[in-house]
């Protein structure tokens, strides 16, 4: 399904649904154990060196491992020290396209600041996974630097299967999410989105650029403080969502049709019922659809409140299996999975996926050196032009925008994440 | 199993994998889970436990701990 999502992409000009998790790093680490690691990590993961096979009519593609074979680490010396110089290397490389066909599906690189410092990237197609497996990968990465050379390394997890995956959830719950699937109208037929986004599709290869916002962890407990009171817990994913709303009104691209709707998909981590503490390479995110209108974005506090009902409401009348209707979709014949890929891909929303990240799982060191900072970079395919995660570290919150200049002018990226965070904060 | 061994049971193996050994029945889920994760939470309380959660009552004594989620489970149901 995924490789499908990165054909649509690719079809449409752009380099695919590529994905990174950055590790910024206090000191340097040493390189042998880390390739010997990956090593044993792609021993245990064949997946991260196999390629996808493109197919006939009936399915998108197939897996074809490589036994033996291992992902890349590059290793790089930047020129400067500071975040914008791994910046600089992270765009340059998301801007490549990725021949599944025939290289592997991510690759490892390892940046040296000339002020001492260490950053890891892991850079790698989405669909081999998605970011809520990046934590325990990393975390994993972590214990197998750390363990023994010569002590056996801990068993891999069962190869996982999608039709056992699907086993997991009742019959009930699949065939409600089947159902919804069909009839559940999408939220864009309410109106047109309103979006930082020009509206001319840009089409061919376009170069990346990186914007990047912290907010440090004493104004975030203040703001989750001021969401508690206006909404009785601390539900800081509807209060951001409410605040960055709110700046794309303010910096939409063009004036908004008075019918225009904020539109985004809220990502989901789907881990199966009964899946206890194992690592799962593969992709275990849902997407669930939620909007307002340009009047209810008038009042934050009102915006968070509207939101958080709706999301609640979905929850309670959809199932929480948006994956699943995916599956449905991807289980029936090729042309019918290109529609809703192509839907998602291609009709305007203002953000298409909302993803808010809780980075938890990499924890203060990795191979025994304290990580300074943790994020996510996404591929610009939200709408196509544009992606925005907000990832949570040690109690900070860390935006990382990614945009084509030609479809988001730098000025009102620029303009549009300082209005985010001035929203959000005040 | 008592309330609190399958609310802790859920919580660890559905919304904190891998966090299993930090959960314990007084400790803060909104500091250990995602606000996503709560609402999720909370939809799979009312159908789990055929209750209906008000919006009013989505807040800390009542959902920021095993212990606190199945006191006011206990107070649902009782009401109910």
């Amino acid at each position: 399904m995924m490789f499908g999502a990165h054909q649509v992409l690719r079809r449409m000009g752009y380099p695919g649904f590529v994905n990174q998790i950055v590790v910024e790093l206090a000191g340097r680490i040493d390189v042998t154990p880390l390739r010997r690691a990956i090593d044993r990590l792609c021993h245990r993961y064949p997946v991260l060196a196999a390629r996808i096979v493109p197919d006939g009519l009936i399915r998108w593609a197939y897996w074809s491992f490589r036994p033996g074979e291992v992902v890349d680490l590059h290793e790089a010396d930047l020129d400067a020290p500071g975040r914008d110089p791994v910046m600089a290397y992270a765009q340059q490389i998301l801007a490549i396209p990725f021949d599944l066909s025939r290289e592997n599906p991510a690759s490892f690189h390892l940046l040296h600041s000339p002020d001492g410092r260490d950053t890891l990237i892991l850079h790698f197609e989405h669909a081999v996974m998605d970011s809520n497996a990046l934590d325990s990968l990393i975390l994993e990465l972590d214990s197998l630097i750390r363990c023994d050379d010569h002590a056996d390394p801990p068993p891999a997890p069962e190869p996982d299967d999608i039709r056992n995956y699907l086993k997991r959830f009742p019959f009930r719950t699949r065939l409600s999410a089947i159902f919804r699937t069909r009839t559940d109208p999408p939220p864009w037929r309410n109106g047109p989105a309103v979006t930082l986004v020009s509206r001319t599709l840009l089409l061919g290869p376009r170069p990346y650029r990186i914007a990047f916002r912290e907010v440090p962890a004493s104004t975030l407990a203040a703001v989750n403080a001021r969401i508690t009171k206006a909404c009785g817990y601390p539900n800081l994913s509807m209060g951001l969502l409410a605040s960055i709303f709110r700046a794309i009104l303010e910096h939409v691209a063009e004036p908004p049709h008075r019918f225009g709707r904020l539109i985004t998909h809220i990502g989901f981590n789907l881990r199966p019922p009964d899946e206890g503490d194992t690592t799962s390479v593969r992709n275990i995110a849902t997407v669930m659809p939620i909007d307002a209108s340009i009047d209810e974005a008038a009042d934050r506090d009102g915006l968070l409140k509207t939101l958080s009902r709706r999301l609640r409401d979905r929850l309670k009348r959809q199932v929480d299996l948006g994956l699943l209707q995916l599956v449905y979709w991807h289980s029936r014949r090729i042309w019918f999975v290109r529609f809703p890929l192509k839907t998602l891909f291609m009709k305007r929303q203002s953000l298409n996926y909302g993803c808010f990240n809780s980075i938890i799982a990499p924890g203060a060191t990795f191979a025994g050196v304290p990580i300074e900072a943790a994020y996510h970079v996404a591929s610009t395919s939200s709408p196509p032009g544009l992606s925005l995660l907000a990832n949570r570290f040690q109690g900070r919150l860390l935006f990382t925008a990614v945009y084509v200049p030609d479809a988001v002018p730098p000025s009102r990226m620029e303009a549009f994440l300082d209005r985010l965070i001035s929203d959000f904060t005040a | 199993m008592n309330l609190n061994a399958e609310l802790r049971s859920t919580i660890t193996t559905r919304f904190m994998p891998g966090r299993a050994a930090s959960l314990t029945d007084d400790a803060d889920l909104f500091l250990l889970m995602d606000s996503l994760d709560v609402i999720r939470l909370v939809t799979h309380l009312e159908k789990t436990y055929r209750v209906e959660v008000d919006d009013s009552e989505m807040i800390a004594d009542n959902l920021s701990s095993v212990t606190r989620i199945a006191a006011f489970l206990e107070r649902k149901r009782a009401s109910a």
